[in-house]
């Protein structure tokens, strides 16, 4: 017995230190599957080091990335079930969660970028993050994850006809199925990882995705065409389970939900320099970058848009994207 | 009891077997002839996942799960069945607390939350089900093997 009096004594001390600190900190925990030099990571960075800064120190978002702590839709379960914090995912992956996140992934839905980020930032953003508060998955901001354009090995796709009875490798996904299927491509659902042999022996003859994926999945060295067609613009979203945002005080919501949006900026920033880097060092490599004509390619997915009108629940996000001009207004 | 909860496991664990490797043929078939077979890897997965837990459920009860005995081997005959009992409750215990409080859990919150699974669109909670159901399994083994032990000594 007397041995055990000092470590309660030490126990004690520690738990009675911690409350003489002052202010408790509150930690929360951002885990999501992406590498450090990502632009995607960078904008997280961004957004912890707001959170800091605004709630002076009492407030910090502890970011794991590299999927120390799971897949994106793991990811999204723990936050469900209060296990994590925050998580950021694609809004494809959203989509098995939160039906409305599906209009994000509709081949040609923006008309170019300054349309596409007045969608986010808007009115129609917010309520499609909100729309997240149903599934106990609340949305805080829109990063841009750039736009995914087809890559080829042979044979370089100059048109939406040029598809023809091309094996196109697809995400496991049922629209991205769909829309090659629209194209007249054949899809073949194949895992990312796989992907590098399955070009390299033939199994897929080409596959799509945004620029620094392409370069840093090293698939230009046997892809030598890269046709931006932008066909689809599917951005990341940041995420914050319901439960944990419940405990937070009305004052660490707000710096949270200001420190979300004000890290969209330079995300942004973060983004096009990627993008940039990527292109310039894919082309150093020898792949011909080629920019289409998009007329064809639109009118090639058209059908996918007027399917999804027939989802009740989508047609009045989709007619409000619609609306908006090129401009954004 | 113990006999027709290990037919009805094993005919389960056979089916799900098969389901896994006919998907997987289906997935190389149609890779080979580039159609497009969109469900054979969540089938296949989902499959795997309802295998490893009816699969350690079914080890669990005929004994055939990984131990280190090294312990039991130097205990006396007497206090030998009496850690049998001890360690058939601390697995009583996971399986209460995890998979059938846990899992029941995180199925309700599955079914409430309407998740789906992207290709196959069937709701994730009948695939999370497994939880608790094979926690419940292990549960009613627990008891019989505890009797069977009593008995015997």
């Amino acid at each position: 017995m007397l041995t055990r009096i000092p470590i309660w004594f030490a126990f004690m001390a520690v738990v009675l230190s911690a409350c003489n600190s002052g202010v408790p900190i509150t930690q929360i925990k951002l885990a999501h599957g992406l590498t450090v030099d990502h632009a995607v990571h960078k904008g997280m960075v961004d957004f912890a080091d707001r959170v800091k800064a605004k709630s002076g120190g009492t407030l910090s978002i502890k970011i794991y990335p590299n999927g120390q702590l799971g897949s994106e839709s793991q990811c999204l379960e723990l936050l469900q079930i209060g296990s994590l914090g925050i998580t950021k995912v694609s809004a494809a992956v959203m989509e098995s969660f939160a039906p409305q996140f599906k209009v994000l992934g509709i081949p040609y839905i923006f008309k170019n970028d300054t349309h596409r980020n007045a969608v986010y930032d808007g009115q129609i953003g917010d309520a499609i993050l909100d729309s997240g508060k149903e599934y106990w998955l609340k949305g805080l901001c829109f990063y841009d994850a750039g736009s995914r354009s087809f890559y080829t090995t042979d044979k370089p796709i100059r048109k939406a006809s040029d598809l023809k009875d091309m094996k196109i490798r697809v995400m496991k996904s049922i629209t991205a199925n769909k829309m090659i299927n629209e194209m007249g491509g054949v899809p073949v659902p194949i895992a990312w990882g796989e992907l590098y042999t399955a070009l390299q022996q033939g199994v897929v003859d080409g596959a799509e995705n945004n620029p620094p994926s392409f370069h840093l999945s090293r698939h230009y060295e046997t892809c030598k065409y890269y046709t931006l067609d932008k066909h689809t613009s599917i951005p990341d979203v940041l995420v914050i389970s319901t439960i944990v945002w419940d405990r937070l005080s009305p004052d660490q919501q707000s710096w949270v939900r200001e420190a979300a949006k004000e890290s969209v900026t330079p995300q942004r920033g973060y983004w096009k320099a990627s993008e940039e880097e990527s292109l310039a060092i894919v082309r150093e490599a020898g792949v011909e970058v080629i920019e289409p004509d998009l007329i064809s390619f639109q009118e090639a997915t058209e059908e996918i848009i007027n399917e999804f009108k027939e989802d009740a629940e989508l047609l009045p996000l989709i007619n409000e994207i619609i609306k908006l001009d090129a401009k954004g207004n | 009891m113990r006999k027709v909860i290990d037919r009805t496991l094993i005919s389960l664990l056979v089916a799900l077997m098969s389901i896994m490797v006919l998907s997987t043929l289906i997935q190389v078939f149609a890779r080979a002839l580039s159609a497009n077979v969109l469900f054979t890897e969540e089938l296949t997965i989902y499959s795997m996942m309802w295998v490893t837990l009816f699969g350690s459920a079914y080890a669990f009860g005929v004994k055939k799960h990984i131990s280190i005995d090294i312990l039991k081997e130097t205990l006396r005959q007497d206090l030998k069945w009496k850690l049998e009992v001890v360690v058939e409750l601390i697995v009583a215990l996971f399986a209460i607390l995890v998979l059938i409080v846990g899992g029941s859990w995180f199925v309700f919150i599955t079914f409430k939350l309407g998740q789906v699974s992207s290709v196959i669109q069937v709701p994730k909670g009948w695939i999370y089900l497994a939880l608790p159901v094979s926690g419940v399994i292990i549960l009613i083994y627990n008891a019989l093997n505890i009797m069977d032990t009593i008995r015997k000594n």
